[in-house]
């Protein structure tokens, strides 16, 4: 195998970009035999605080670090059907909150370290994977009419099989080795790595069912005769009595096949895994098929002084997309077509035909079958490092070099076939669209370690070069001849107009110079200082070079007499940094030239080229100085230990969309104006109740807070957002920034439920940041059976419940839809009545959750010829809700974007989450 | 393995020294986008700017035609159930008690003042330009084209905010924000800049440029201005009302389409009327919506948006036998084939000229108007007929108007009694400014002109249908957003309306 190794290693041109450094990293935690599971295993029963954490640029010993970080560990990773990596610590590190979008499979997730700092600029974290920072931008193109809706999250390219432990950098003085782009913390995705000895396989199978976890309560065919009775009204009704959410929901079967080989010796291992997810949606006709496939080498070689290592992962991802459109379009996608949808009316009429209602009123089942929406994701990550010592030069002296290239695509491909209410008016639509962002990166630096009269010094310092492209083409047909066609002949289409085409490309550099040191005194106290000088090509020529520093001290309270021996480990950390936000668009500085208002010249469509936005040489990085205090604690050798964090993070500079100066080329430009600022804490505790030998009970706990708050705007006095939507709602929006006020505020009239009436002026009637967020794992193992429960969930906290505001009117009696069961409670008065934004619309997000149960079972496979061993299990997801909320779920964030800033804790019709019930086997053969 | 460690020491120097060369290199690569440096080279890099100017002018169809008509007698956007609640901005518009937030006036300060910052720019990039570059149309002509454009942006911001920052620039210099001109001083400029650039506008253009302003756009504009002088400057100007009036009619250009409703078909394009037109073409985001803004949802395949109409007491002033009575929707719908069309409920399609209300309003609520004709072609509720800016029996009309102010009541009444008999009405035997008032709402209903109409004419403050109450004088202006007065603290409010 070494041979073989070599010879790829070396003959090919991919050497830049196959060498990786952190590797060692599992090849020192997994010594010995063992597959991924044994290795897991193996783990466990280290000392907690010798545990190895990966840190930006290395690794260090948990016991040593000085910033905050949370690490969680493949055997602590949420079981079921997992599509994505973040999704595997969802609830279980503290201080880091992970919302899917909504329900769809593959979906987008937000992901917030301590709840941001921004609100133009985005506020999602870095992401390294194994030591490479990639761009975790979504690539799916806008769909074409009513298929708007979905993101595709960018992470899904990794299988989660293929991850070993993720690591989240929460403060400013873990982060600022990231410089400008550590702001909203750091997620290091560690992936599974070759184990030394004999070759180990490993397969596992999953098969699973999901379902529509809650359905919303709209009148049924004759609940909905007899409203339109109560008020004599004329409408036209049907015979059928048709729930039109049992039309479009499905049982979704998934299933999913790993497998994986590795193995290796003293010198170099290897690890090769193949996946397969195939997953339906509880949508009809939705889903997700995906390969993905990934290969890790490792080698020492040059007398064991240089270590090569080097990743390949591709995954292709095809999605079969549901066409939603939940920004208010006045006819709506699928969803909204649920809700309006007539119960009364058949989904096929005498004929066999779609029941038709009219152009803004569209069957869902149609759309569901006949609008044919689907996405193909193709990503390939390369990454390698060489790992040189120079302890012959120096003593204790290291170089690392680590090159990467990632590159993401996805093409769409839509038609709304002419045969449809949705693509009628245009004669058929068929659309093909394809985007991609890639990235080069090149990383050295140097390692140096030295005992300073019984004291650990560790020196790093490095340069650090990335480039990230991004480009994309589209084409949109129309007036098609036949909708046989589909999206497959776009020639097939007869028109072409101005717009129905496009490209368009970027590109930005990020340049770095970073350094860090360590000094570890007597075990007693540690101090870290980093500090990187990052340059961003995006921004303005006066300003595109930043300093980001940070200190941090650890202080080792158990190693002082005067703390009780029960403490086995009590230490106090310190620290503070400035980190910055550099998540904005490319460009913005220059004043550009582009594509402008097209006019008609001569009867004739004609492109004109206009001036894009205004100089602003002095745009710069939002800056960020975050403190941070923390007490790790360990009880009783390790049966009780745990960590709070404090923190208070301070924006400025914000990257903010302000209006310009009339008058301007664009009536808005990006400036750094205003601050924000964020405080809170996070709790995590870990107690091993019961640890005999044939029964366990570890129960780990975690609760966290972080409370954004908008402190200037600069010359706005505020900020609308969260943009309402519904017929007659345009210009009304739900959020307001204030300044002094918590991001997500909810401004609108106080609803007073004994009399029906309102307040007179809007005020504040709700947040959607929640007062603190937790998760409780239980453990156990009890003979060759292991199970864990995992509770999630949120306190205080508002969603908007736009989907009730615009279903729970009797007003939709008077356009023949349908409408909530609340509705019919309001006296006959309110039939003709406008639904107002109000007090009544924001409901409590409290929520507890049964997230994750799984039993897993140990088969007796001794003395097989083939097995090590085999383990069944059973998951369940999403089991158990608990909250007030009326909507599907509410932990929800539907799109709801306006003037530059996003909105938090919308709920409007969206793809809802499933309950999912998953059958695991695994085997690891001889 | 050592010649493998070899190679892999070699190949890390080497990337390590290539890096290092452009280690700090941070200039934009721009690839989709252009900077002024590399564009400007030939006659068509500054013509596809001039375009972009031209194109500025489309927003114009939505917010400066919507505003001049919801906030007079002509139209109003009622609250049908829950449509078209939006906030109470079409409300605030029809019962001008609008706030210096509404959506709409906001939206319209935006669109205007970024035409005019483009076309400013573009003024300022085409003054560099080296003449031996044009060929097909002179330097002059696409400057005097470019500042017409500019003159009519400065119009639209002077008729709705009044004194605005005269731009002596490119483009404003952030560290020394503009104060606000009078409005006394925008006149003057507008006034100014076109009569500048009369001498190098072309007479008309080829087919292949129909749509481009010409000589006589800029002395319709000025007749336009002129007549509403008074209201702009406090000084009336009627003479030269009638004088620019004159220049237009007596070029020989222009004629009366002998039906009214040419004027507005479908392929209406270098009709005879069109003194000032925005162009459209049946296609997306390059066409007219105005018939999707006011017809029921179930009246065309692209499913109009049933809000805009007019109102009983302005309808019931047209006479059924003038031919301009046929522009409005009324009673029992009908398709293509006959067929009498339901509304969403099911009901019989019937509009009604009554309105139950501001709020509270049934989709079948209110009289429609149709003035631009159906456009067979029509994509997506975008139809191809041109924008009338200005319209010659307009022209007329102005003249009639001045020469009624000065006293020559048997002049005015010949051009009136000519436009009417062209719309098959009888001849009127006399004319006071309230008739003429009245006929400029037969001839021009829902063509954008009615806020000016009723401001000059003193009605714009009165109660009328729907709107109950009398306004203070102040609503004559519209109020400047307040995200504008954020942005330059040295603009100030117009009165009568808050600062923050």
């Amino acid at each position: 195998m070494n041979q073989n190794l070599r010879r790829v290693l070396s003959s090919t041109t991919l050497w830049c970009s196959m060498l990786l450094l952190g590797s060692q990293v599992a090849y020192a935690q997994s010594e010995g035999e063992g597959d991924d599971d044994t290795m897991s295993q193996a783990d466990m029963l280290f000392d907690q605080l010798e545990e190895v954490v990966v840190i930006g640029y290395g690794t260090q010993k948990k016991k040593d670090l000085t910033g905050s970080s949370a690490q969680v560990s493949a055997e602590d990773f949420n079981g079921g059907v997992v599509t994505s990596p973040e999704l595997l610590i969802q609830g279980k590190a503290a201080g880091i909150t992970i919302t899917p979008t909504n329900g769809e499979p593959g979906g987008g997730v937000s992901v917030r370290v301590r709840g941001g700092t921004s609100i133009s600029s985005s506020n999602e974290p870095l992401y390294v994977i194994d030591g490479m920072p990639i761009q975790a931008a979504n690539t799916l193109p806008d769909g074409t009419g009513q298929t708007g809706g979905s993101q595709r999250n960018p992470l899904s390219r990794l299988n989660p099989n293929d991850i070993e432990s993720i690591t989240v950098l929460k403060d400013a003085s873990a982060t600022a080795i990231y410089g400008a782009r550590g702001a909203n913390g750091v997620v290091l995705i560690t992936t599974k790595k070759g184990v030394s000895g004999r070759m180990s396989v490993d397969y596992n199978y999953q098969v699973s069912a999901s379902t529509l976890a809650k359905k919303l309560d709209l009148l049924n065919a004759d609940e909905y005769r007899d409203a339109v009775n109560r008020f004599n009204l004329g409408n036209t009704l049907g015979n059928a009595n048709t729930d039109w959410q049992d039309e479009i929901f499905q049982t979704g079967i998934s299933q999913q096949h790993n497998l994986s080989l590795n193995g290796g010796n003293e010198k170099g291992s290897y690890r090769l895994s193949l996946g397969y997810l195939d997953q339906d949606g509880i949508v009809l006709n939705s889903g997700t098929e995906r390969f993905t496939s990934r290969l890790s080498l490792n080698q020492k070689t040059l007398n064991d002084k240089l270590t090569l290592s080097g990743n390949i992962n591709v995954s292709q991802q095809d999605d079969n997309l549901t066409p939603y459109q939940q920004t208010g379009g006045f006819e709506g996608g699928l969803f909204t077509n649920v809700m309006k949808m007539n119960p009364t009316l058949p989904v096929y009429d005498e004929d066999g035909n779609y029941t038709f209602v009219s152009n803004s009123v569209r069957n869902p089942v149609q759309a569901a079958l006949e609008i044919d929406d689907v996405a193909r994701t193709l990503s390939l990550t390369m990454n390698g490092s060489a790992r040189l010592d120079l302890g012959d030069v120096v003593e204790g002296l290291s170089a690392t070099v680590n090159t990467g290239y990632d590159t993401y695509n996805t093409i769409r491909k839509t038609y709304l076939p002419k045969s449809t209410p949705y693509g009628v008016a245009d004669n058929g639509v068929g659309s093909q669209k394809y985007g991609q962002v890639s990235s080069t990166v090149l990383e050295t630096y140097l390692n140096y370690d030295k005992e300073v009269a019984g004291n650990m010094l560790n020196v790093m310092g490095g340069y650090s070069w990335q480039e990230n492209n991004y480009e994309g083409f589209g084409a949109t047909a129309y007036e098609f001849v036949t909708d046989n066609y589909s999206f497959n002949n776009l020639d097939g289409g007869g028109r072409a107009q101005l717009g129905d085409k496009y490209s368009y490309r970027g590109q930005s550099r990020l340049i770095s110079f970073f350094g860090r040191a360590n000094y570890d005194i007597d075990g007693k106290l540690m101090l870290t200082g980093t500090v990187r000088r990052d340059g961003s090509s995006k921004f303005g020529a006066d300003n595109k070079w930043g300093v980001f520093p940070s200190f941090a001290a650890a202080l080792r309270l158990s190693e002082f007499d005067f703390v009780p021996e029960t403490f086995s480990d009590l230490k106090l950390r310190a620290g503070w940094g400035v980190v910055g936000n550099e998540a904005i668009g490319e460009y913005q500085s220059i004043a550009r030239i582009g594509t402008g208002s097209n006019a008609v010249i001569g009867g004739t469509a004609t492109s004109g080229t206009g001036y894009l936005n205004p100089a602003n040489p002095a745009l710069r990085w939002e800056s960020t100085a975050s403190t941070n205090i923390g007490l790790d604690f360990e009880l009783n050798g390790g049966k009780f230990y745990g960590s709070l964090d404090l923190f208070q993070k301070n924006t400025d500079n914000l990257l903010l969309t302000v209006p310009a100066p009339a008058p301007s080329v664009a009536p808005t430009l990006l400036a750094n104006v205003g601050a924000t600022s964020n405080n809170g804490f996070d709790l995590m505790m870990n107690y091993a109740l019961v640890s005999s030998s044939d029964f366990g009970w570890d129960i780990g706990f975690n609760v966290s807070r972080s409370r954004l708050v908008v402190e200037d705007l600069g010359t706005n006095s505020e900020i609308l957002t969260a943009p309402i939507s519904g017929a007659g709602q345009s210009g009304a929006f739900a959020q307001k920034l204030v300044v002094g006020e918590a991001y997500g505020t909810f401004y609108g009239l106080v609803y007073n439920e004994a009399d029906g009436s309102y307040g007179s002026e809007p005020e504040v009637i709700g947040l959607a940041q929640p007062n603190f967020t937790y998760g409780l794992m239980n453990t156990f193992t009890f003979g060759k059976f292991n199970a864990n429960i995992f509770f999630r969930g949120q306190q205080g906290g508002s969603v908007f419940n736009n989907t009730a505001m615009e279903y729970t009117t009797l007003d939709n009696l008077n356009t023949n839809i349908n409408l909530l069961k609340p509705a019919l409670d309001f006296d006959d008065a309110m039939l003709t009545s406008t639904p107002t934004y109000s007090s009544q619309w924001i409901e409590d997000a409290s929520f507890l959750r049964l997230d994750n149960l799984n039993i897993s079972y140990n088969i007796d496979v001794e003395g097989s010829d083939w097995l090590n061993s085999a383990v069944v299990g059973l998951s369940g997801q999403n089991l158990m809700l608990f909250t007030n909320y009326t909507g599907y779920d509410p932990e929800v964030n539907t799109s709801a974007s306006a003037n530059g800033a996003p909105s938090i804790g919308v709920d409007y019709t969206n793809y809802p989450r499933a309950r999912t019930i998953a059958l695991n086997v695994k085997f690891n053969l001889k | 393995m050592k010649r493998f460690s070899k190679i892999a020491l070699i190949a890390a120097a080497a990337v390590s020294t290539v890096t290092f060369q452009s280690c700090t290199d941070l200039e934009e690569t721009i690839y989709e986008d252009i900077t002024a440096d590399n564009f400007f080279s030939s006659e068509g890099d500054y013509y596809s700017v001039l375009v972009n100017a031209y194109g500025n002018l489309r927003p114009l169809l939505w917010g400066y035609f919507n505003n001049s008509q919801i906030s007079s007698d002509e139209t109003i956007v009622p609250t049908r159930g829950g449509d078209w609640g939006d906030g109470g901005k079409w409300r605030e518009l029809h019962q001008h008690n609008w706030t210096p937030t509404n959506a709409e006036v906001v939206a319209h300060w935006n669109d205007a003042n970024k035409g005019l910052a483009q076309t400013n720019q573009f003024i300022y990039d085409l003054e560099g330009a080296d003449e031996s570059l044009f060929s097909v149309y002179s330097k002059n002509t696409l400057m005097a084209e470019a500042r017409v454009l500019r003159a009519f942006y400065y119009f639209q911001l002077m008729d709705f905010y009044g004194g605005v920052p005269i731009l002596q620039t490119a483009a404003i210099d952030p560290t020394n924000l503009p104060a606000r001109n009078t409005r006394t001083e925008v006149f003057d400029y507008i006034e100014a800049e076109l009569l500048a650039t009369i001498a190098d506008l072309k007479d008309s253009h080829g087919s292949d440029q129909q749509g481009r302003v010409t000589k006589y756009s800029a002395h319709g504009l000025l007749a336009r201005m002129y007549i509403n002088a008074e209201e702009f400057t406090g000084t009336a100007r009627l003479a030269d009302a009638i004088s620019h009036a004159d220049m237009v009619i007596n070029s020989n250009m222009f004629s009366l389409e002998s039906d009214f409703h040419d004027n507005f078909s479908a392929d209406n394009a270098g009709g005879s009327e069109h003194v000032f037109v925005v162009p459209n073409v049946a296609q997306g985001g390059l066409g007219l919506t105005f018939n999707m803004r006011t017809m029921h949802y179930n009246q065309l395949p692209s499913s109009p948006w049933n809000g805009f109409c007019t109102l009983a007491d302005f309808y019931n002033t047209f006479d059924t036998a003038d031919a301009r009575h046929d522009i409005f929707l009324v009673g029992q719908q009908y398709d293509g084939d006959g067929n009498a069309l339901e509304d969403r409920q099911g009901n019989a399609l019937n509009f009604t000229s009554s309105i139950t209300g501001i709020t509270g309003a049934t989709e079948t609520d209110g009289v429609r108007v149709v003035k631009y004709g159906i456009d067979p072609g029509e994509q997506g509720g975008e139809s191809g007929n041109d924008y009338i800016l200005i319209r010659y029996a307009d022209i007329h009309l102005i003249k009639a108007e001045a020469l009624l102010r000065q006293g020559d009541d048997a002049g005015a009444l010949a051009i009136v009694n000519d436009i009417r008999s062209r719309a098959g009405a009888a001849a009127r035997t006399t004319l006071t400014l309230d008739d003429l008032l009245e006929e400029r709402g037969f001839e021009l209903a829902w063509e954008g002109v009615r806020r000016q109409d009723l401001i000059r004419f003193g009605k714009f403050t009165q109660a009328w249908e729907m709107k109950e109450t009398t306004n203070e004088d102040y609503v004559k202006l519209f109020p400047i957003p307040f995200s504008a007065l954020g942005a330059n603290p040295n603009l100030t409010q117009n009165p009568g309306y808050p600062a923050e």
